[in-house]
C-alpha cells in the first residue's frame, strides 16, 4: 500500500451554490441537531455550531422549520452565498491537500464524515470528506479563484 | 512552528491559531478604571511557564488556555476556555 | 574522450550512459551517476577553484556536502546557482559550470599573482581597517570587494517553480546510512508511518564507499531492500532530500531536489519541494564528517579527506591520483591505504600519528607534487600527487542541536557528541559518536524499535541486520591540531573556504580572544557557505590548545538552519510575484472590469478606484463620478464591509457590550451609526447596527477591520460573556452590497423594488430584479442613499438591473476615490485615517454618542490623558493656497513644532479648492486659525484655515425625502 496513489482521474470542480444554514445551540445536544437536519447534510464547525446544507429551493422552508423547531434552544443564521464549494474527486485528493497545507489529510483517520477547518495556501478553508474518493472544500467566494488555481496546479504536480 | 493539541480538533499547526493575551490580562466588562490600567499597562513578562489565551481561529474557532513555556515552547496543557 | 583516471570497471556509474558537460566552456564527458567532481577528476582536472581571500589554487577536498573548495556556478540564466559544490551536483546532459573567485581565469588568476608580493591578509583585517577610520576603509573597500566573495549572485529572475508540501509521520529518519536504514526498517516493520530522507541520490551512506557487511553481504543491496520494505508499508523514502532545519514540536524542513542545480525540469514540474515534515519521533542518523590534518600547504589540490578518496575510488571508479601518501590518526589510514592500493594507486607512505607518522608539508603549487613526511623525528621528502588525510570523525550534530539537544565532549573521539534531547529525537550511529558498522546497525535498529514502542506500536519484526568486525574500530584519535616541527602555521589551513589558517587562530588567542563567539567573528572561522563542516572543531581545538584549556571550555557556536545552503526560491514556494499573497476578488469583478475600473489594492482586496472614460485621468474621473452623485445618482460596490449577524434573546445585551453607543433603544427596522472601542479607550472601528427583526441585528464594520472585528466579537462572546444566549456570525461574504446614492436614488429604488423605500437610517426587506434583498437607507456620501444587500450568487442580475436604471437616471458607477471625496466633504471619519489607533471618541467629536458605561473600553476611556485639553482633535481644513498634502504636518508658523497632521485630503466636489480633515491640538477651539501644512519630503507646503469638519449640507437637508 503506497501513500502516494496515482494522480490519474483526480479532478477539481466548483459546485453550484447551495443553501447553507448555521445553527447554534445553547442547550441541545449533537443528536438533536442531526434530527433537525433531516435530509440536509450537517457538519460540526464549532463546539456549539453546525452547518446544514441542502438545495437552495428548499432554503426558505428549512429556515422556517428550523426556527420553529429550535424555539429558544438556539438560533440560526442563513449563510447561503457566504462560501463557495470546491470538490476534488479521485484517488489522490489527500495528496493534493498537502501542497501548501498544514493539515494531515493523509491520516487514514480523516475518513468520510470527518470535517476540518484549516489553512490551505494561506486561505482559511473547511474540509468535508464525502467518501473515500471525494472531499469538498468550503472557501469564502473572494478567495475561491485563487484556491482553485492553486489546487489545479497541485493536482497537475502530483 | 508549534503543534497545538486543540481539545476539539487534535494536534494542529501553530498558524491555525491566534495568540490573544495572557490569562491574567483578561478584563471583565465592568472592570474599574484603575484596575484596567494596571492590567493593560503594567504586566509581567515572566520567563518560563505562562498561562495564555489562544484561539483556534482557522479551525474550530474555539478559545483555549495554553500553559506554554516561553523559553522552550513546551506546552504543558491545552484546555478549552472557559471551562464548560 | 579518454578519461585517464577512470578505472575500467566498478563503481556506481552507468557506463552505458555518457553525459556531456562543460566547465568554463570546455567540453568534458562523464557517466550518469558521476558528480561534477568525480567526472572532473576522471578527466584529470584537479584545479577546481581559487580560495576566497588569497586566491590559492584549490582542488576537491571532500566527496559530499562538506566540500569547502570545489565550488562552481552551475546552470545558466534564470537557473544559475552559485557556490554549488562539485561533489554535490550529479551530472546531467548539458551541465554548464563556471569557476569562481578568479580573474581572468582559473589557471591564471591575477589575485593569486598579487598575493605573492602582498603579505597575507591577517585575521581581523576588516575590523582593524574600520578602526583606522572611514577614509582608510574607502581605499580598501573596492579592492577587497572585488577580490573577495564567494561566487556571483544570479542576475536573472529564478525561472523554476517550487512546491511546499506538508507531511506527517510517526518516525522520521534523517539519513539513509547503515544506522538510519536499520532504524527505518525496524520502525516500519513495527507498523509506524515512516519517512526516511537522504541528501544523496542513493541510499546507503557509508556503504557507498565501504560496502561490506557481515558474511560478505553487500550493504547497498540491503539498503535497497530496506527502502523497498519501507515504501511497501506505506512509508516514504525521499532521496536527494536534505533535512535542513529542526524546529519546534517535531517540525523539520526537508528540501528535496527533483532536478540537479541548473537542470531544466520535465513537464513544467517543480525543481524542488520544501517538505514541512511533522514527526512524532525523529531518528537522527546523519553520520559523521572527517576532519582534515594540519600541515603546511594542506590546501593544495591533491590533498583530500581519506573518506573522499575512498568514495572516488569505490563509488565512482576514479583514481584521484597515482602516487599517494595516506595520513591519519586512527585505523582509517590503513583502511584507506588498502582501498587505494586495490584500485591501482601506488601508496608510497602511510603516516599514522599514533606511531609518530606525520605530514610536515605538501609540496607543489597548482597541484601536489610531493610531501615532506616525518617518522620518528626524521623527515624525508617523497614524490606524490595525492595526500589522503583523516583527522578523526566529527559527528554531525546540527539537527540535534537545532532541536535544543545538549552535547558532551568526547576526548577520545575528539568531538562533541549528542547527550540530552529536548524534543522526541534520538541520535544514532556515527552521528551519535558510535564507532564502526556493527555499532551503527545495532544503534539504529534499537532506536527504530524504541520509537515504535513509544508510540504504542509493537508488531513483530524480523531480525536485526549484522555488521562486520572487519570495519575499523579506531583506538586513539583525539583532535589533532599540533603542527609538526618545520610546518608553517601561516599555510596550515583550518577553514579552507574562508581561508582561516592555524596562524590566524593563534593570532586571535594572542590578541586576547577567549570566547568562541569572538573567535568566530574575528577570524570568520566557519562563516562561509559550508558553515565550517570540516573546520569548526579544528579551530576550537587549536584555540583550546593555545589557551591551555579544554575544548568545552572554549565552547561551541550555535548550529542554526539550514544544514546546507538552500535556494531562496524553495523557501518562498509558490508565494512569488502575483501569488505572493492571496487576492480577494469581488463577486462583481467582471462587471467592474467591463465598466472600465482602475483597480486599487485594499488589503487583500482589489477594489475599483475609478472608472475613467476616454481621455480622462483617474483623478478627473473621480471628480466627475463624485459630481454625478451630488447631481443625479451613482452606483458603487460596498461588498467588502465587515458584516455580522447577532441573533438571540441576548442580542441587545451583547451589542451594548460591543458598541459604545446605545443599541437598546433601536426599534425593529431602524439602524444607526456606531463605534467600537478597544479596551484602552481608543476607537477600534466604526460601523452601523441595524435591527432586522426582534432578536436579529446586523452589525457592519470597516473593510480593513472585518477580520479583527470577527476576532473581537468572538472574544467578547466566548470569553467575556459565555452565558449569554446569542449567536454571532460573520456574514461578510454572504452578501454583495451595492450602494445607490444621490438625489435620484430614492425614486430609482422606488421603481426598482415597486415599494416605498425606507426612510433615512431605516431598513426593509424587498425584492429587486426578482431577488430578495435588504434595503439599508444609510448615507456615506452626504446624499440620500441606499445600501442594497443581495446574496452573492444572485448579485449579478441585481447589479445589472441597477446599472441600467442608474444610467437612465443620468448616473453612473463610482469608485473609491469619488467615495473618499464625498465623505471628506461631508466630514465623515474613516478607519485608517482619522480612526488611526491613537484617537479616542473625544478626539473625534463623538462624545455625545457615548453611553455612560457597560461597554468594552469604558474603563480605559477614563484615563486622565484622554481629558488633556491639547489632545489632537478632529477639524476641517480649508486650503488657502490650493495645496493640501495628505499626511502633512500642521505647524502654527514656519519652523515651529508640528501641532497636528492632515489625516485626509481631497477637494470640494461641488466647488473648487482643496479641503481635508485633520487632527490638531485643541483643534475645535482654534476654528478660523491659519496654519501651515508642510510635507518636507514631498517639498509641498501651503496655508490652511481650520474649520468645522463639515463642508457640505450642514443641516442634513439632503437626507429628508
Amino acid at each position: 500500500m503506497s501513500i502516494d496513489p496515482a494522480p490519474a482521474q483526480t479532478v477539481i470542480a466548483k459546485l453550484d451554490p447551495c443553501g447553507l444554514i448555521a445553527v447554534e445551540t445553547w442547550i441541545a445536544a449533537p443528536d438533536v441537531i442531526l434530527t433537525l437536519a433531516g435530509s440536509w447534510r450537517s457538519t460540526r464547525v464549532e463546539p456549539t455550531v453546525w452547518w446544514l446544507r441542502g438545495p437552495l429551493d428548499a432554503l426558505d422552508d428549512t429556515l422556517a422549520r428550523l426556527t420553529s423547531a429550535l424555539a429558544n434552544d438556539g438560533a440560526i443564521t442563513d449563510l447561503s452565498g457566504g462560501f463557495d464549494r470546491l470538490r476534488i474527486s479521485g484517488p489522490a485528493w489527500r495528496s493534493a491537500l498537502m501542497f501548501g497545507g498544514v493539515f494531515d489529510a493523509e491520516d487514514p483517520a480523516f475518513r468520510p464524515g470527518s470535517v476540518a477547518g484549516t489553512i490551505l495556501h494561506h486561505m482559511a478553508v473547511r474540509y468535508d470528506v464525502i467518501d473515500d474518493h471525494t472531499v469538498e472544500i468550503f472557501v469564502p467566494p473572494s478567495y475561491a479563484a485563487d484556491l482553485l488555481n492553486h489546487l489545479r496546479a497541485a493536482i497537475s504536480r502530483l | 512552528m508549534m503543534l497545538i493539541a486543540c481539545p476539539h480538533c487534535g494536534p494542529r499547526a501553530h498558524v491555525e491559531f491566534t495568540y490573544e493575551r495572557t490569562m491574567d490580562a483578561i478584563l471583565s466588562v465592568d472592570v474599574d478604571p484603575d484596575t484596567a490600567v494596571a492590567i493593560l499597562f503594567q504586566r509581567e513578562n515572566p520567563r518560563g511557564p505562562s498561562q495564555e489565551l489562544w484561539r483556534h481561529t482557522y479551525g474550530c474557532r474555539s478559545w483555549l488556555r495554553l500553559t506554554r513555556n516561553t523559553v522552550t515552547h513546551d506546552l504543558a496543557e491545552v484546555v478549552a476556555w472557559p471551562p464548560a | 574522450m579518454s578519461a585517464p583516471f577512470r578505472n575500467a570497471a566498478g563503481g556506481l556509474i552507468d557506463r552505458a550512459r555518457a553525459v556531456r558537460f562543460t566547465v568554463d566552456g570546455r567540453p568534458y564527458e562523464g557517466f550518469a551517476g558521476d558528480t561534477l567532481a568525480s567526472a572532473s577528476l576522471a578527466n584529470g582536472v584537479r584545479l577546481m577553484g581559487r580560495s576566497f581571500k588569497y586566491h590559492r589554487p584549490r582542488g576537491v577536498f571532500g566527496a559530499g556536502v562538506e566540500e569547502p573548495n570545489a565550488l562552481y556556478g552551475v546552470g545558466e540564466g534564470g537557473r544559475f546557482e552559485p557556490n554549488t559544490r562539485a561533489t554535490d551536483v550529479f551530472l546531467y546532459e548539458g551541465l554548464t559550470a563556471i569557476s569562481q573567485n578568479c580573474w581572468p581565469n582559473l589557471p591564471f588568476d591575477i589575485g593569486a599573482v598579487s598575493q605573492v608580493a602582498a603579505p597575507f591578509i591577517p585575521a581581523g583585517f576588516y575590523y582593524k581597517t574600520f578602526f583606522g577610520g572611514p577614509r582608510l576603509w574607502k581605499v580598501y573597500e573596492h579592492l577587497i570587494r572585488r577580490a573577495a566573495g564567494l561566487g556571483k549572485p544570479p542576475q536573472h529572475r529564478d525561472v523554476d517553480r517550487f512546491n511546499h508540501r506538508a507531511a506527517f509521520c510517526d518516525v522520521l529518519v534523517v539519513g539513509a546510512g547503515p544506522a538510519g536504514l536499520a532504524a527505518a526498517d525496524a520502525a516500519s516493520a513495527a507498523g509506524a508511518r515512516v519517512i526516511m530522507v537522504e541528501q544523496d541520490r542513493l541510499a546507503g551512506g557509508g556503504f557507498l564507499r565501504d560496502p561490506a557487511m557481515a558474511g560478505g553481504d553487500d550493504g547497498l543491496v540491503w539498503a535497497m531492500a530496506v527502502a523497498t520494505r519501507v515504501k511497501a508499508e506505506g512509508g516514504r523514502v525521499l532521496s536527494r532530500s536534505t533535512a535542513t532545519g529542526f524546529y519546534d514540536h517535531g517540525l523539520l524542513n526537508v528540501v528535496q531536489r527533483h532536478v540537479e542545480p541548473g537542470q531544466i525540469t520535465r513537464d513544467d514540474g517543480a525543481a524542488q519541494t520544501l517538505w514541512r515534515v511533522r514527526a512524532r519521533r525523529v531518528v537522527l542518523a546523519q553520520g559523521s564528517l572527517e576532519r582534515p590534518l594540519l600541515f603546511s600547504g594542506n590546501d593544495r589540490p591533491g590533498v583530500m579527506l581519506a573518506s573522499a578518496a575512498r568514495s572516488f575510488v569505490t563509488r565512482y571508479a576514479v583514481r584521484p591520483g597515482a602516487l599517494a601518501v595516506v595520513a591519519g590518526c586512527d585505523d582509517h589510514a590503513d583502511l584507506t591505504a588498502r582501498v587505494l592500493a586495490a584500485s591501482g594507486i601506488e601508496v608510497i607512505a602511510v603516516m599514522d600519528s599514533r606511531v609518530g607518522g606525520r605530514v610536515v608539508a605538501a609540496l607543489g603549487s597548482r597541484a601536489v607534487t610531493g610531501a615532506i613526511v616525518s617518522e620518528a623525528g626524521r623527515s624525508r621528502t617523497v614524490a606524490c600527487d595525492l595526500i589522503a588525510v583523516s583527522g578523526g570523525q566529527t559527528p554531525t550534530v546540527h539537527l540535534h542541536m537545532q532541536a535544543g539537544g545538549g552535547l558532551a565532549w568526547d576526548a577520545q573521539a575528539g568531538a562533541f557528541a549528542p547527550t540530552t534531547a529536548r524534543q522526541n529525537q534520538v541520535s544514532v550511529g556515527a552521528g551519535a559518536g558510535r564507532q564502526g558498522l556493527e555499532a551503527a546497525l545495532a544503534d539504529g535498529w534499537r532506536a527504530g524499535v524504541e520509537a515504535a514502542q513509544d508510540l504504542g506500536l509493537s508488531r513483530p519484526m524480523g531480525a536485526r541486520p549484522r555488521g562486520a568486525a572487519a570495519r575499523p574500530t579506531p583506538t586513539v584519535s583525539g583532535c589533532c591540531v599540533t603542527l609538526t616541527d618545520g610546518a608553517d602555521a601561516k599555510t596550515a589551513f583550518i577553514d579552507l573556504q574562508n581561508d582561516v589558517t592555524a596562524a590566524d587562530i593563534d593570532l586571535a588567542g594572542r590578541q586576547g580572544y577567549r570566547s568562541v563567539e569572538h573567535l568566530k567573528r574575528f577570524t570568520t572561522l566557519g562563516m562561509a557557505s559550508d558553515q565550517g563542516k570540516t573546520s569548526n572543531l579544528l579551530g576550537l581545538a587549536r584555540m583550546a590548545q593555545a589557551s591551555g584549556v579544554t575544548v568545552p571550555q572554549i565552547g561551541l557556536t550555535t548550529f542554526r538552519p539550514p544544514y546546507t545552503p538552500v535556494t531562496l526560491g524553495v523557501l518562498a514556494g509558490e508565494a512569488v510575484g502575483a501569488e505572493a499573497a492571496p487576492r480577494r476578488r469581488l463577486t462583481l469583478q467582471s462587471a467592474h472590469a467591463a465598466a472600465g475600473a482602475v483597480w486599487q489594492p485594499s488589503g487583500y482586496w482589489s477594489r475599483p478606484r475609478a472608472y475613467p472614460m476616454s481621455g480622462e485621468t483617474s483623478p478627473q474621473a473621480a471628480v466627475r463620478e463624485a459630481r454625478t452623485v451630488r447631481d443625479a445618482v451613482g452606483l458603487t460596490d460596498v461588498s467588502t464591509l465587515g458584516k455580522f449577524e447577532v441573533v438571540g434573546p441576548d442580542a441587545v445585551a451583547f451589542l451594548e457590550i460591543i458598541c459604545a453607543t446605545s443599541v437598546a433603544k433601536l426599534a425593529v427596522g431602524r439602524g444607526r451609526y456606531t463605534i467600537m472601542l478597544r479596551e484602552d479607550g481608543i476607537v477600534a472601528d466604526d460601523g452601523t447596527v441595524w435591527r432586522l427583526a426582534d432578536q436579529r441585528y446586523l452589525l457592519t464594520s470597516s473593510t480593513g477591520g472585518a477580520d479583527t472585528m470577527a476576532h473581537r466579537l468572538s472574544y467578547a462572546r466566548r470569553v467575556l460573556t459565555p452565558r449569554l444566549q446569542v449567536m454571532v456570525t460573520a456574514v461578510q461574504e454572504c452578501w454583495v452590497g451595492i450602494a445607490v446614492a444621490g438625489p435620484n436614488a430614492r425614486a430609482l429604488v422606488d421603481q426598482a423594488t415597486g415599494a416605498a423605500p425606507p426612510r433615512h437610517m431605516s431598513v426593509a426587506a424587498a425584492r429587486l430584479a426578482d431577488q430578495p434583498v435588504w434595503l439599508l437607507a444609510a448615507s456615506y456620501s452626504g446624499e440620500r442613499a441606499f445600501e442594497i444587500y443581495v446574496r452573492s450568487y444572485a448579485a449579478q442580475v441585481v447589479w445589472s438591473d441597477l446599472e441600467r436604471r442608474v444610467a437612465a437616471a443620468g448616473g453612473r458607477v463610482y469608485g473609491l476615490d469619488a467615495m473618499d471625496l464625498l465623505r471628506i466633504e461631508k466630514g465623515h471619519i474613516v478607519t485608517g485615517a482619522e480612526i488611526d489607533g491613537r484617537t479616542c471618541p473625544y478626539d473625534l467629536g463623538l462624545t455625545k454618542m457615548l453611553r455612560k458605561g457597560g461597554f468594552i473600553g469604558w474603563a480605559g476611556l477614563q484615563r486622565r490623558d484622554f481629558q488633556r485639553p491639547n489632545r489632537p482633535c478632529l477639524v476641517g481644513l480649508d486650503a488657502l493656497d490650493g495645496v493640501l498634502p495628505e499626511g502633512a504636518m500642521l505647524l502654527p508658523r514656519a519652523g515651529a513644532a508640528p501641532q497636528g497632521h492632515v489625516s485626509s485630503a481631497g477637494r470640494r466636489v461641488t466647488g473648487e479648492g482643496a479641503i481635508g480633515l485633520g487632527l490638531v491640538a485643541s483643534g475645535p477651539d482654534r476654528i478660523g486659525e491659519v496654519m501651515i501644512a508642510s510635507s518636507p519630503t514631498r517639498r509641498l507646503q501651503g496655508r490652511v484655515r481650520l474649520t468645522a469638519p463639515l463642508f457640505y449640507d450642514a443641516e442634513g437637508a439632503r437626507y429628508v425625502d
